[in-house]
């Protein structure tokens, strides 16, 4: 099976509960030419409405927090832990994540990243979990980076908080671009 | 407590040199040593530096201190109060007791006092480059050739070798390329020691270079392929405004 195909499964999956409420599910896009998968939490109402993840007002700041960084969205790849929107953007149950979670594994299986950024605590309980790290806040494990083996990919797992969050709280945006620009190797501070 | 002061002669100038800072930074720490006004700050990002020197003779008054002097700003807020200022204003900046009082000098004398901001800074290091290419230019060759990349898309890319310095972009929008050949009459230096090749985010400089064009009308464009641009700007009163941009990642 390649990525074309998990997508199309994606997207008519009956796995759980939230296909109901979906106009579209969100498989992901993009690339890891840079070797890099960025992990978010679940679609929202924009993702929800278009199939593509992260282009609401999260999404435009992850893309403009990439472009100051130097990485074009189309050279990482970009999807979530679960792939339906739900309702009322409530943060998805336990069952909802167990259900979705095979197609993300397949997904880093397929696309083989050297490192995933989670963002958020949804996808950092959920990623950090596989390589037997447990997580209750994200201030835990902000900015750190775990190495393990996940569906057979030695992988990297790296922490910062959801641009949600980051628009919630503005104070908190210059430490999730110091993050995404150590995780991501597009500062300055390579050079010095 | 001491009382220091710093009067330059041409307050616009100086509001530019702000709006410049305020680029990359809302706050950082003016450093008062004793040869000059410096200033260097990281974007929150960390992927661009700038970079001020302004030597004490650029100063109608500049205080003599013993030790170096931190005068941490919020740019924004600095920003505001020189958007009051009228041409042929004098703009001197007293510092005393944690806090700033900005005074403006035209035909009144209009002051503004300011706390001066704890800043959290780190000793930043010069990026260790070897640069391979240098260009120095009109700053607004510079300016409209970045603007004109923005039009179609979200990077640059700046290519030299021993004929050139090529800026252009390409995208599904379009194309682009501004070709400036060592012997063009707005070409005042051309150094390529071996071709070079960087791409880099408009993000950044397209601000950058809007606005430091007001400063000053000559840009020095220095780069290596993969590595940092360093673009550096001549300030008319003595001294320079640098920035340094890291390279897109491939």
């Amino acid at each position: 099976m390649d990525l074309e195909e998990l997508s199309r499964e994606i997207l008519t999956c009956v796995k759980c509960p939230l296909h109901m409420y979906r106009t579209s599910a969100v498989p992901g896009e993009g690339s890891v030419k840079l070797g890099i998968m960025i992990v978010g939490e679940a679609p929202g109402a924009d993702e929800d409405r278009t199939g593509r993840p992260f282009v609401g007002a999260a999404g435009r700041l992850l893309t403009e927090a990439l472009a100051r960084l130097g990485v074009s969205r189309d050279d990482v790849y970009i999807t979530n832990v679960v792939k339906c929107r739900p309702p009322n953007n409530r943060t998805p149950t336990r069952e909802e994540v167990e259900a979705c979670l095979p197609y993300l594994l397949r997904q880093i299986e397929l696309l083989r990243p050297r490192r995933i950024v989670a963002l958020g605590l949804t996808s950092a309980k959920t990623l950090l979990s596989l390589v037997g790290k447990r997580v209750e806040k994200i201030g835990d494990v902000r900015r750190r980076c775990f190495r393990g083996r996940v569906a057979g990919v030695e992988v990297e797992i790296c922490a910062t908080y959801h641009p949600a969050a980051v628009l919630r709280n503005p104070r908190l945006k210059e430490e999730f671009m110091g993050d995404l620009a150590a995780f991501l190797g597009g500062g300055l501070e390579r050079f010095f | 407590m001491a009382k220091y002061i710093l009067t330059y002669l041409d307050a616009k100038e100086f509001a530019y040199i702000v709006d410049s800072i305020s680029v990359l930074v809302e706050e950082a720490s003016f450093v008062v040593r004793s040869d000059g006004l410096f200033l260097r700050a990281l974007d929150s990002s960390r992927t661009a530096m700038v970079d001020l020197s302004l030597p004490k003779e650029a100063f109608e008054e500049f205080p003599e201190v013993e030790q170096e002097l931190k005068i941490g700003m919020n740019f924004k807020d600095l920003k505001k109060i020189l958007r009051r200022i009228k041409k042929g204003d004098k703009i001197s900046m007293e510092v005393e007791e944690g806090r700033v009082r900005i005074k403006l000098v035209g035909k009144s004398v209009r002051s503004v006092t300011l706390p001066s901001v704890e800043v959290v800074g780190e000793e930043l290091p010069t990026p260790k480059v070897v640069y391979t290419a240098m260009v120095k230019t009109a700053s607004d060759i510079l300016a409209t050739a970045v603007k004109d990349a923005d039009a179609v898309a979200d990077e640059v890319k700046f290519e030299a070798n021993e004929e050139a310095l090529v800026i252009g972009a390409s995208s599904d929008k379009g194309e682009v390329e501004v070709r400036l050949d060592r012997n063009s009459e707005l070409v005042y230096e051309f150094d390529v020691k071996e071709p070079a090749s960087a791409r880099y985010s408009l993000e950044y400089l397209l601000d950058i270079v809007g606005r430091t064009s007001r400063i000053s009308d000559i840009v020095t464009i220095e780069f290596a392929t993969a590595k940092p641009l360093l673009l550096t700007f001549d300030i008319p009163a003595g001294g320079k405004i640098s920035y340094f941009l890291a390279p897109r990642v491939e």
